[in-house]
């Protein structure tokens, strides 16, 4: 018989390795097992891809390594989700609005920042790639976000950011705006009035923490 | 040492003999509004009209005073003629990749590159626009040509996300795809040198250490840049963007001449590893400083690349498109009044 930390560290495991039919088969395991599918997510899945934040800032896993972990970690959760139950007393996640500036169709980088975001709780709002500057201040007024995060591969697509940040000010909207991507660095990013920076995905999630108090 | 051309200036320091002074060039993409706006030739059409595309490429030459004619202005010649769907661009926009043709979770078969991969897509366009150049520069200016290099092609041919998850899963089926463009890159590089192009430059953005594992650089990716290396005719370069510092050591066995860097990566990093086995080119930042920053803050920026020891003074990668004139002209007066 395998205990309850077995599975759960044998979820983080398979987290880490980017085994989805692992993660998949414990995930099913757990429920059969009557582990509470929150635990599971926050003991294997979520403690999984922290492992994967720490071996990426110290450079023993890149992109590839990190795009197999996602898929693990996204094959549990679809088995865990149906069965979490909805704690109404939780203090509400805050919202983020993520997209690829205007012109810029490379969305790897967002991808990546999107889910580090969703792993560590925030709730997104994916609005693509090639995105208008007002269709991020649209969305972040209809969503009432806490935060906007912008990327941009391309030079080209930087000068989109700065008006962004503007035109929430303007309208006194509480979203602040982080930016990121290749050709961004922090000097920029205070040039343009964003309120953060992140140079990579784990940055990112730092980052939007303390933006948000969370 | 006196009296040296544009052009034996560039091929004496590839090939570490002794020059006068570093050239200053870029092997990266040229094409701004400054420059559209004084030819009259603008992208998207210059990026298909061999006429437009030299007028356009030569004006970096003449007005800035870079001091080779580069070309294209975008990573998409080879993928097009490989099969990829093209988003144009405008005026402002570099042309990009929107299809990937092979995209799927298990790899496709993917055959041999026809031998008529030279008469698709733009690649008549290019080869007509170099000896467009050629017969209006003269022999003494040098013609540099840049294209995607092959982890770039497979990933325009099979999506960047995809191609990273087949570095672990697909090893087998991934080499076949770096084969096919490994083929269809060597033959197009060698086209244009027969053309009238003296350097051809590799730009492989996604073999990357932001991207890709440095492990699986020295495994898939170095042994095709020394076949790549040793079979365009010429003085081949590399250029790589990101903090590439990883790969570096292996970058020393690549057998290419030149490593074209951006910012990210130190300079005298770069120059301590390499020695003089590759020349280093760069690496003056193409976002923040030559696009965003003021001339002085370009020249300060050149003076210290020259000061931590490059061999060719450049942008760290592709100039954007509203990049003011007078900020590339910077580049031109640091590296006179560094060698006055």
């Amino acid at each position: 018989m395998v205990s309850k930390e077995e599975i759960l560290e044998g979820l983080a495991k398979a987290v880490v390795e980017g085994d989805e039919v692992k993660s998949e088969e414990l995930a099913k395991k757990s429920l059969e097992m009557g582990i509470d599918p929150y635990e599971a997510l926050m003991q294997g899945c979520n403690k999984g891809m922290a492992k994967v934040s720490d071996l990426y800032e110290c450079k023993e896993m890149f992109v590839p390594e990190i795009l197999l972990s996602a898929d693990a970690m996204y094959a549990a959760i679809d088995i865990l989700k149906p069965h979490l139950k909805i704690d109404a007393s939780a203090k509400k996640p805050a919202k983020i609005v993520i997209g690829v500036a205007q012109g810029d169709i490379h969305d790897i980088g967002k991808n990546l920042v999107k889910m580090m975001l969703e792993v560590a709780g925030f709730i997104l709002i994916d609005v693509g790639k090639d995105v208008p500057v007002d269709t991020f201040v649209k969305k972040a007024e209809e969503e009432d976000a806490d935060l906007v995060t912008i990327s941009a591969l391309m030079t080209t697509s930087m000068m989109y950011m700065e008006p962004v940040i503007k035109k929430l000010k303007e309208k006194n909207h509480k979203a602040k705006v982080v930016v990121g991507g290749a050709p961004i660095n922090s000097d920029f990013a205070k040039k343009i009035g964003a309120a953060g920076y992140g140079k990579d995905a784990v940055e990112a999630v730092k980052v939007a923490k303390s933006l948000t108090g969370a | 040492m006196v009296g040296l051309t544009l052009k034996e200036r560039l091929k004496r320091t590839l090939n570490g003999e002794k020059v006068d002074k570093a050239p200053v060039l870029a092997v990266t993409q040229t094409g701004t509004k400054d420059l559209m706006n004084l030819t009259k030739y603008y992208w998207p059409d210059a990026n298909w009209n061999p006429y437009a595309l030299a007028q356009l490429a030569i004006s970096a030459h003449k007005e800035i005073g870079f001091e080779a004619v580069r070309i294209p202005y975008c990573l998409t010649v080879l993928l097009e003629a490989l099969g990829c769907e093209i988003e144009k661009g405008d005026a402002t926009r570099q042309a990009a990749i929107k299809g990937h043709p092979y995209n799927s979770r298990k790899p496709m078969p993917i055959g041999d590159v026809s031998g008529d991969i030279l008469s698709k897509g733009r690649i008549p366009i290019m080869i007509e626009a170099i000896k467009i150049i050629r017969s209006t520069v003269g022999e003494n200016v040098p013609i540099i040509a840049g294209a995607e290099g092959p982890v770039t092609i497979a990933s325009g041919l099979v999506e960047v996300t995809t191609l990273m998850r087949w570095f672990i899963r697909e090893k087998e089926g991934l080499a076949n795809y770096l084969r096919y463009g490994t083929d269809a890159m060597i033959s197009y590089a060698n086209a244009l040198i027969d053309a009238g192009a003296d350097i051809f430059a590799v730009l492989d953005p996604v073999a990357s250490p932001e991207l890709i594992n440095p492990r699986d650089f020295n495994e898939m990716i170095l042994p095709i840049y020394k076949e790549i290396s040793r079979k365009i005719k010429g003085d081949p370069i590399l250029h790589i963007c990101g903090d590439i510092s990883a790969i570096l050591p292996s970058l020393r066995e690549s057998g290419f001449r030149g490593l074209s860097i951006e910012e990210k990566t130190d300079m005298k990093e770069a120059k301590d590893i390499l020695g003089d086995k590759l020349k280093l080119i760069g690496n003056v930042s193409s976002a923040n400083t030559l696009l965003y920053g003021t001339y002085n803050e370009v020249y300060q920026e050149c003076i210290t690349a020259l000061e931590k020891g490059t061999d060719i003074l450049a942008p760290g990668c592709g100039l954007a498109p509203m990049t003011p004139i007078k900020n590339c002209i910077a580049m031109i007066d640091a590296r006179n009044n560094y060698f006055r």
